[in-house]
């Protein structure tokens, strides 16, 4: 009886919290079954990172030209934005090399790249989730017989359930567009 | 019980699955995506691939089995709104829809959980390559005019006409058929073919960044029909879906 009760009070609050989620969009990169670890070896699954807004992109450690500059724009955005809009924001950049990316890459990736602050999510992911965050978020990557990889640039901008809210590959300057969205979906207050 | 018997169900269709898979490979080949500048020859490891692609009724059986995949529960990030859009209802298969015909309107997502589902992967592009430049009498017969133009005609062919059942095409040198004629097919790493550096480009042909350093080759810019397999493959989206686009699995050789 104890047992049962115990049961019963355990499907109630799955229940409650159930309700109290509003459901996932059907478009939320978080329907993804992915789990993260970061440079410091927390865990998370990717949708633990619902509730404010995300800026993401993809990188491989050893890269020595393009993704450092991801990395740099990526930086920059951030810098154009707010104090406040900063705070909202949650910066994520994730390695398509889990082969090579250990935890000390990533912490050589984070200290060489000045992403050091806690705010910013380094991490990398096993197979299949590397290849599948990847498809959904239309990065392309492909490894080359010498080592390293040809790949695309794009930094993704996620509302807070998770849906892409504007893209951009644009390296050379802030993407005017992109820039835009990023201020505007920062400027919503987020629950703490 | 009843989960024993889902088990039981499910160990015997993998093994009728698994009857259906043939060796394929190892072998050394020219593919006309080398993976790097000056690498003309490749190597591709010993593979199992499906026969035949995977019909309607093979991935309603999976729908069956995995709710989440039904096209009316099936979230948008994996698989568009047209996903199934022509079987009758989410368990139906309904007049459109034959039993023996290649399913389509099947996402990248999709394709891959079903082969996972069956302990099996997606072949990737240099397995489907390889094991397509086979006719019935050759392991590799891109060099033969007549094959070639074979397999031109039917893109050439209005897409109108209903598919036909799978396997109903002479099987090749190595017993798989339908690898031309058919239906395209989802590779794991169709995305990984033509970098761009930006998706936006991939609409321009010209503009896409073709792999890294590397080019297509240029000893087989003649071999039109894969070339245009893998423009069309890297025009995808993981969650896009087409009436012409399926897909067959391929399994680690033991």
């Amino acid at each position: 009886m104890k047992y049962l009760s115990a049961l019963l009070l355990l499907i109630l609050m799955g229940t409650s919290i159930a309700a109290n989620a509003p459901a996932l969009p059907g478009d939320s990169l978080y329907q993804l079954q992915a789990r993260l670890t970061a440079r410091d070896g927390s865990r998370l699954r990717l949708d633990q990172l619902r509730g404010r807004p995300v800026l993401i992109s993809m990188f491989y450690a050893s890269c020595g030209g393009v993704c450092p500059a991801v990395a740099f724009n990526m930086r920059r955005m951030e810098a154009a934005l707010t104090a406040e809009q900063r705070q909202n924001l949650r910066p994520v950049i994730v390695s398509f090399d889990p082969v090579h990316d250990d935890r000390a890459a990533l912490g050589k990736f984070a200290r060489d790249n000045k992403l050091e602050d806690p705010r910013w999510i380094v991490a990398r992911t096993a197979e299949p989730s590397v290849r599948e965050l990847a498809a959904a978020l239309r990065f392309r990557y492909r490894e080359l017989p010498g080592g390293g990889f040809s790949h695309s640039t794009i930094i993704t901008v996620l509302d807070a359930d998770g849906v892409v809210r504007a893209r951009t590959s644009e390296l050379a300057v802030l993407d005017p567009e992109f820039m835009r969205v990023l201020s505007a979906i920062t400027s919503t207050k987020v629950q703490p | 019980m009843r989960t024993q018997l889902t088990a039981l169900l499910v160990l015997v269709a993998s093994v009728a699955a698994g009857a259906e898979r043939v060796a394929i490979g190892p072998g050394k080949f020219e593919s006309v995506l080398p993976p790097g500048p000056g690498i003309t020859s490749m190597d591709v490891r010993r593979f199992l691939l499906d026969r035949k692609p995977v019909t309607n009724a093979q991935f309603l059986g999976f729908v069956r089995a995995h709710a989440q995949w039904r096209r009316d529960l099936a979230p948008q990030l994996l698989a568009d709104s047209q996903y199934l859009a022509h079987w009758r209802g989410p368990l139906d298969l309904g007049p459109a829809a034959g039993s023996s015909q290649p399913v389509t309107h099947v996402s990248w997502f999709a394709a891959k959980a079903y082969c996972e589902a069956q302990g099996a992967r997606l072949p990737n592009w240099y397995e489907w390559e390889y094991a397509a430049a086979a006719s019935e009498t050759s392991p590799d017969a891109r060099r033969d005019p007549a094959w070639r133009q074979r397999i031109l005609d039917w893109y050439a062919r209005p897409s109108t006409a209903g598919l036909a059942d799978v396997g109903g095409a002479p099987a090749n040198y190595y017993g798989v058929s339908d690898l031309h004629g058919l239906v395209w097919e989802w590779v794991l790493d169709y995305n990984a073919l033509l970098v761009s550096n930006d998706s936006r480009e991939q609409g321009g042909a010209d503009r896409a960044k073709f792999c890294g350093e590397g080019a297509l080759s240029a000893k087989d810019r003649e071999n039109y029909a894969v070339l245009m397999r893998i423009a069309f493959l890297s025009s995808l989206e993981a969650n896009y879906t087409t009436a012409n686009l399926g897909f067959r699995c391929a399994a680690e050789a033991k």
